[in-house]
């Protein structure tokens, strides 16, 4: 807290800095509004340029970006002095807008069966802290409760020119600030239709025109992939046959899909796609990765 | 009237916010050259400074996200201005207190990606009247600058090289 403002309560405080700063920002107006104080603007300017150690700094851009940066947290020190963080990160955590980093992961037990694909917990952490790219899903006009809510994270393993990149492709459930992994893939871009600009979605999705098996979630239409996908379930169907997996060859197959049944007698189906394990350790054997059994 | 298109370049941070808390409507600053630097030298247009140029305010960015520099002018001048906007906006009951939470809390800790950033192109005709020219006291040079603060989404295209 600045020392210049000290004799001011906190909500002044952050108004009067607030309004500090605006003079120190480009002005589109005609005559921007002055700061009514000068003298005060004028032991702010001297406490920041302080805090920022600028003394010795020669070149006036970087003098500039470390006041500013000062001033930054000062401002966004009073502004959120009575917030409660926690809950602002709950807030941006479900609607996907908290940075990577600031996370919590948590792996269920489940997932170990991951470690057989060649896919490490370490790997899927540092997928999620550090994505090559990253995608948060929830269904349109949904109001974020972290019941359904989905994250992908592509963590790009290899240079573009090599055959043997991959995609590390790690899904997740968003609850707050927590990423719950579901699942993660390893995907050879020499395996997949790669196009000019692929996200994390539309990698999946070109792994599961490759891998994936034909479906069909209650009286819905057959396909290989659903994503945030309301489909109606005849009376009486709801715990049985919920999914009918086409897989004539009776393949070792992996269904991976979050849904729920609402109490109108609807599938809403966050996601849902269905893997045919042979043809994908296949895959993975011939890039050299042996899935154990 | 002077060229058809307008540019702007702004942080996808800036967007993001105005996307997300201001129901997509966008406040720009916007130049009739997207780089005043190719324009011959004795034209007015080419009088656009470095610091309201929308190329050079690209090219600053970029380099400064590539290098993660924590004291690059641009992004910390970034920061105070959408944390002052965001004060600024629950005092007059445009958002939530909550909001403004989110949005200094976002300001202030975002991944260096959220600074990259994105060039605005905007179709002068159908704003023409929304535009505000930027009073001289106001500019960094003396090539025309505009603001405009009610851009609406289908209004503009973004380009992000």
């Amino acid at each position: 807290m600045l020392q210049s403002l000290k004799h001011l309560p906190p909500g002044e405080a952050e108004r009067v800095l607030s309004s500090f700063a605006s003079t120190l920002l480009p002005s589109p107006e005609e005559r921007p509004v002055a700061f009514p104080d000068p003298v005060l603007a004028q032991h702010l300017l001297q406490e920041l340029s302080r805090r920022a150690e600028v003394t010795r700094i020669k070149d006036p851009s970087e003098v500039r970006g470390r006041v500013f940066s000062v001033l930054a947290q000062e401002l966004s020190g009073y502004a959120l002095q009575s917030a409660n963080l926690n809950e602002i990160k709950t807030r941006l955590g479900n609607r996907g807008e908290l940075r990577s980093d600031y996370y919590k992961i948590e792996m269920p037990p489940s997932i170990r069966v991951l470690q057989k694909r060649g896919i490490r917990p370490s790997h899927i952490e540092r997928a999620i802290r550090q994505p090559s790219a990253v995608e948060h899903f929830s269904q349109s006009g949904f109001v974020p409760q972290g019941e359904q809510l989905l994250s992908m994270f592509a963590k790009v393993i290899g240079s573009p020119t090599d055959t043997r990149t991959f995609t590390l492709l790690v899904e997740t459930q968003r609850k707050g600030a927590t990423q719950i992994v579901l699942t993660a893939w390893r995907i050879y871009h020499s395996d997949i239709k790669l196009l000019s600009r692929m996200t994390p979605l539309l990698i999946l999705k070109a792994f599961v025109e490759v891998f994936g098996l034909k479906f069909r979630v209650g009286d819905g239409p057959e396909t290989n992939f659903l994503l945030y996908q309301r489909i109606p379930i005849a009376k009486g169907r709801e715990n049985t046959n919920l999914i009918a997996i086409t897989n004539p060859e009776r393949h070792n197959l992996a269904a991976q899909n979050l849904l729920k049944i609402n109490s109108e007698g609807y599938a809403e189906v966050a996601i849902a796609y269905v893997i045919d394990m042979d043809t994908y350790a296949a895959a993975l054997n011939r890039h050299g990765v042996k899935l154990e059994s | 009237m002077g060229n058809i298109l307008l540019y702007s370049t702004n942080v996808f941070l800036k967007f993001l916010i105005q996307e997300k808390f201001m129901h997509d409507i966008h406040y720009a600053w916007c130049s009739e050259d997207f780089d005043s630097a190719t324009l011959p030298a004795y034209s007015s247009a080419s009088l656009v400074p470095p610091s309201s140029n929308p190329a050079d305010i690209f090219r600053t960015l970029r380099k400064d996200i590539q290098n993660h520099d924590s004291h690059s002018a641009k992004i910390n001048e970034q920061k105070v201005s959408l944390t002052s906007r965001a004060i600024e906006w629950e005092k007059s009951g445009l958002i939530s207190t909550a909001n403004k939470d989110d949005i200094i809390y976002m300001v202030n800790n975002p991944a260096w990606d959220y600074w990259r950033p994105l060039i605005y192109v905007i179709p002068r005709l159908p704003v023409e009247k929304r535009l505000v020219l930027v009073p001289m006291s106001g500019r960094a040079g003396i090539g025309n600058e505009y603001t405009i603060d009610d851009l609406k989404r289908s209004e503009f295209e973004i380009i992000e090289p």
